[in-house]
């Protein structure tokens, strides 16, 4: 075939381009501006992380008031001071309650939910799950305000139900859609291979589906529970006197004595947290959990 | 092709939990949003009226959407622009201990409680913290009612920044590695390949992690509620107040509704933003 | 030419414990085509990493043109790299994706529409300037993607499997243009591959890499008729292995190599090292179904199973007193097909009984 025009064994045209003369300021900006990335990352990772560091050291400072950090004596005055306190222990138990109560009736409807969705073909299938995700575009105090009202037209003045009725539909979304991306990432012939082997649909569901779905359904779960239990805004409109969760107390009683208290639940949930995460990594794996995008290896 | 009936049973309860828990008290919000208010009544007067939703366009109330709004988009810029660099590290780097360790804390941010997150944020440059020299270094002293918005920023930038950070990590795991080499063989210096290659492909993926930010942002309630100390206030502690103080139900219900119409404006602008702007650019 | 076009002097990498690319040297003439061959995981691709700059030396030498690269950033190496997957910029056109490289280097404007249009006709897609690269078809893109890499007048082209993204069919098609391409351009031409076909086809010389150590470097032909070790001698064509010991007395030009098993071969001498592992390698080819003149060495066999093949026949046999099997092609025409169940006797010369290295202990096999 023809080629360029160039003889044999040079280029196809003469002149190198020479780089442009501010080369050695190219070649200090590229290293600068490598350093800056990789230094800005380190300092947003210390600007997140710092103020729960020092609210796991004040949690230990043995001074009765908010004093200048850093403390200089320990002790587990602030942990006891917790467990003394009826309220914040009432609190627990609620939200514990609650968060349970709500999570159970999320996943099994939710888990219900995105089975669907996962198995049919039905064309409304995408608008569904739009419709199924909406609450998490909805601001909380909307969904707490309009429970509220809803709940008194219809007469249930059980603070409690209405607590329930508020977190379940906080959660579900998510509960939907962690169980949704577990399902929908199992191969259909692994049903059909179990089908084919004599199982019946049903037993197909609980062999192959449901256990390979488990990874979604636990984060699913796990998700919707630390979302109950953090809850606010819903709580504070549906809560009453005698149904407190923990936030809420939280925020009342710092509201009048602030105190390190606090610091002490901040750092249980930490340590909790970091449980959950360590968890997390142990059954699914990390890398699972995010995902490795079109290129992964 | 329809829906069968064992799929139609496994999709009941959650419809259900939908229509009774969102839609039909959304419904009535909307109907009550429409009645008068009438003060010392437990409940709202018969009639309707626009009255609720006219009195939100008086500069006392449009005031805090301003701050809202203001407030949210700046932290959402800064949360975006903050998440790229750890979330571009996350996505390249072929050490498997700095990917875990990156996952790991964004994952756990986003399972630590937020209040737990936001009294140690008031602990650690409040009064009394180890940052208060912070104050003194942007001119704003600690103890003024002024530096309750600081602490607010920074509150929502906790709350959000880890949500954008997961977002974009998978904004730049869509993006082939190789076009990044291949713009360097051909002479392009680091910030140059990033500034004509990566950020203009990546450009879909930072605008979806903006709108999730902005309206997460201007639906909180509990940041401005304990760091905001009375001085900063959105529209959902408004909405709140007029609620628990007032007992004005239509009023919050008013604006309830609007809170939501801006939340899903927002969400359906930006989408409809980047898929017309970006339609022939998504194919890899 | 006065410099070498590219010179790789014991380089090494280690990523951790891992010797990725283990003192590996070549050189490349100003202008010459070689092919960095070997299986996957033999640190071709980070070799081709370190050349481009991706990668820090932790030893050894490279240079290109006569300089050394160390030190510099990829951006100012001047080297045309062609990804496997092409990696065209896919939110630009044909002409800004050749033109990209041209603008970081300051070319002013007329003269790239002048370069753009000559690359172009080149490569066989004039008209083509305006299209998205999702619009184009696989041999398309890699035509681009050449163009682009050749716009920068590299000093050196580095291609990663450049085929290998091809159906079957485009790839002897392409295989050819891109010869006749970079033969014209001139231009001095690493491609990295696993495929030996492509290695062949393409490339002046072959330099065939395992373990990150460069095995072996010459023509095809020379890799073929004198592989050097063991790992060369398998990884192109096939070859029959025994293990076993050069005996060390040298009659009339031969030697003798003493397998494991008892046997005795005739041999030349070896021209290499023998002092580590050693072997014997035989290509099945020619090994004679039977003895030819010449064929000093004989080796008697069961004749367990003739498999057709068309044009022609494999003949598996088993070596009498052992489990060894042993399995040739025979053409089907040969007067001499012996059948199954019968005693046969193998011939093969010492000409084509090659002692060389065995470097399968080496590192990890692969």
């Amino acid at each position: 075939m023809k080629g360029a025009s160039g003889t044999r064994g040079s280029p196809a045209f003469v002149a190198t381009p020479a780089m442009p003369a501010a080369a050695n300021w190219r070649a200090a900006a590229d290293s600068l501006s490598g350093a800056l990335f990789w230094l800005i990352p380190a300092i947003v990772v210390v600007f997140l992380l710092l103020p729960i560091l020092v609210a796991v050291f004040l949690s230990f400072d043995d001074r009765d008031y908010l004093g200048a950090f850093p403390p200089t004596a320990f002790s587990l005055r602030w942990y006891r001071s917790f467990f003394d306190n009826p309220a914040y222990l009432q609190g627990l138990v609620t939200s514990i309650e609650l968060a349970l109560l709500s999570t159970a009736v999320s996943l099994v409807a939710g888990t219900a939910a995105a089975i669907a969705l996962a198995g049919t073909r039905w064309r409304g299938r995408h608008g569904l799950e739009a419709l199924f995700l909406s609450p998490r575009l909805v601001p909380t105090v909307v969904i707490g305000f309009s429970i509220l009202g809803f709940a008194s037209a219809l007469h249930i003045f059980d603070a409690f139900t209405r607590l329930v009725m508020g977190h379940v539909i906080i959660t579900i979304p998510f509960t939907i859609r962690a169980a949704l991306a577990s399902l929908v990432g199992i191969r259909r012939n692994l049903v059909e291979a179990a089908t084919s082997l004599g199982a019946s649909p049903w037993q197909a569901f609980l062999d192959v589906t449901l256990p390979l779905a488990k990874t979604g359904i636990i984060a699913g779960g796990l998700l919707a529970f630390v979302l109950s239990f953090d809850e606010v805004a819903v709580s504070l409109f549906l809560a009453d006197a005698f149904n407190q969760t923990l936030p809420i107390v939280l925020v009342a009683e710092m509201r009048t004595n602030l105190n390190l208290t606090v610091a002490a639940i901040a750092t249980a949930f930490t340590a909790l947290t970091v449980v959950i995460v360590v968890f997390l990594d142990r059954t699914v794996g990390l890398d699972n959990v995010i995902g490795k995008g079109l290129y992964g290896r | 092709m329809r829906l069968s009936r064992v799929h139609r049973l496994l999709l009941a309860p959650a419809l259900a939990i939908l229509v009774a828990l969102l839609v039909a008290p959304i419904v009535l919000m909307a109907v009550e949003s429409f009645r008068p208010y009438i003060p010392g009544r437990v409940g709202s007067g018969a009639g309707w009226t626009l009255f609720n939703y006219a009195e939100l366009i008086s500069p006392a109330y449009a005031f805090y959407f301003w701050d809202t709004f203001r407030i949210g988009f700046i932290v959402s810029v800064l949360a975006v622009l903050l998440g790229v660099p750890i979330a571009w590290h996350a996505a390249r780097t072929r050490r498997h201990a700095v990917r875990v360790f990156i996952f790991g804390l964004l994952i756990g941010l986003l399972f630590l409680s937020l209040i737990a997150k936001l009294y140690a944020i008031q602990m650690t440059w409040g009064a009394s913290g180890p940052l208060t020299f912070f104050g003194r270094l942007i001119g704003i002293p600690v103890s003024s009612p002024r530096y309750a918005e600081v602490q607010v920023f920074i509150g929502l930038l906790h709350f959000v920044l880890p949500v954008a950070t997961l977002m974009l990590i998978g904004t730049f795991q869509n993006i082939n590695p190789q076009l990044e080499l291949a713009a360097e063989s051909l002479g392009a210096p680091r910030y140059d390949v990033a500034s004509t290659i990566t950020l203009p492909l990546a450009m879909p993926g930072l605008l979806a992690a903006f709108m999730i930010c902005f309206a997460m942002c201007i639906s909180n309630f509990v940041v401005p509620l304990i760091l905001g100390r009375g001085v900063v206030l959105f529209t959902t502690n408004l909405m709140y107040t007029r609620f628990s103080d007032v007992a004005n139900y239509p009023s919050g219900a008013a604006i309830g509704i609007v809170m939501l119409v801006l939340a899903l404006g927002v969400v359906y602008a930006l989408t409809v933003l980047v898929r017309t702007l970006f339609a022939e650019d998504l194919r890899p | 030419m006065t410099q070498h076009g590219l010179e790789l002097d014991r380089v090494v990498k280690r990523f951790g414990d891992h010797v990725a690319v283990d003192e590996a040297s070549l050189v490349v003439a100003g202008g010459e085509i070689v092919a960095l061959l070997g299986p996957s995981g033999c640190g071709k691709t980070t070799t081709l990493r370190l050349i481009a700059g991706f990668e820090k030396l932790d030893g050894g030498r490279i240079e290109i043109a006569g300089k050394s690269v160390l030190g510099q950033p990829p951006f100012q190496r001047q080297i045309g790299l062609l990804f496997q997957d092409y990696a065209l910029f896919p939110h630009m056109s044909v002409a800004q994706n050749i033109d990209y490289g041209m603008r970081k280097h300051a070319v002013p404007a007329a003269e790239r529409d002048e370069r753009r249009r000559t690359l172009l006709r080149l490569v066989r897609l004039e008209g083509l300037e305006q299209r998205r690269p999702s619009a184009l078809s696989g041999g398309q893109q890699q035509r681009v993607a050449l163009a682009r890499a050749l716009a920068i007048s590299p000093k050196l082209l580095l291609l990663d499997e450049p085929l290998s993204n091809l159906d079957a069919k485009l790839r002897e098609t392409l295989r050819v243009e891109l010869r006749e391409i970079l033969r014209s351009v001139g231009m001095t031409s690493l491609i990295v591959t696993h495929d030996q076909l492509e290695a062949i086809a393409l490339a002046d010389r072959i330099a065939l890499m395992n373990n990150g150590h460069i095995a072996q470097i010459g023509t095809g032909r020379e890799i073929y008729e004198e592989p050097a070790t063991r790992f060369v001698a398998e990884f192109i064509g096939q070859s029959l292995w025994f293990t076993g010991k050069l005996e060390p007395r040298h009659e009339a030009g031969h030697a003798r190599f003493r397998c494991d098993d008892g046997n005795g071969f005739v041999v030349v001498p070896p021209t290499g090292d023998t002092s580590r592992d050693h072997g014997l390698a035989i290509r099945p080819e020619h090994v004679h179904i039977r003895p030819r003149p010449g064929d000093l060495n004989r080796i008697p066999v069961d004749v367990a199973r003739v498999e057709f093949y068309g044009s022609e026949l494999i003949v598996h046999c088993r070596v009498v007193g052992s489990d060894r099997m042993i399995s040739i092609p025979v053409r089907s025409d040969d007067p001499h097909i012996p059948e199954a169940g019968t005693r046969a006797e193998l011939g093969v010369a010492p000409e084509r009984c090659r002692v060389i290295e065995d470097d399968y202990r080496r590192g990890v096999a692969s």
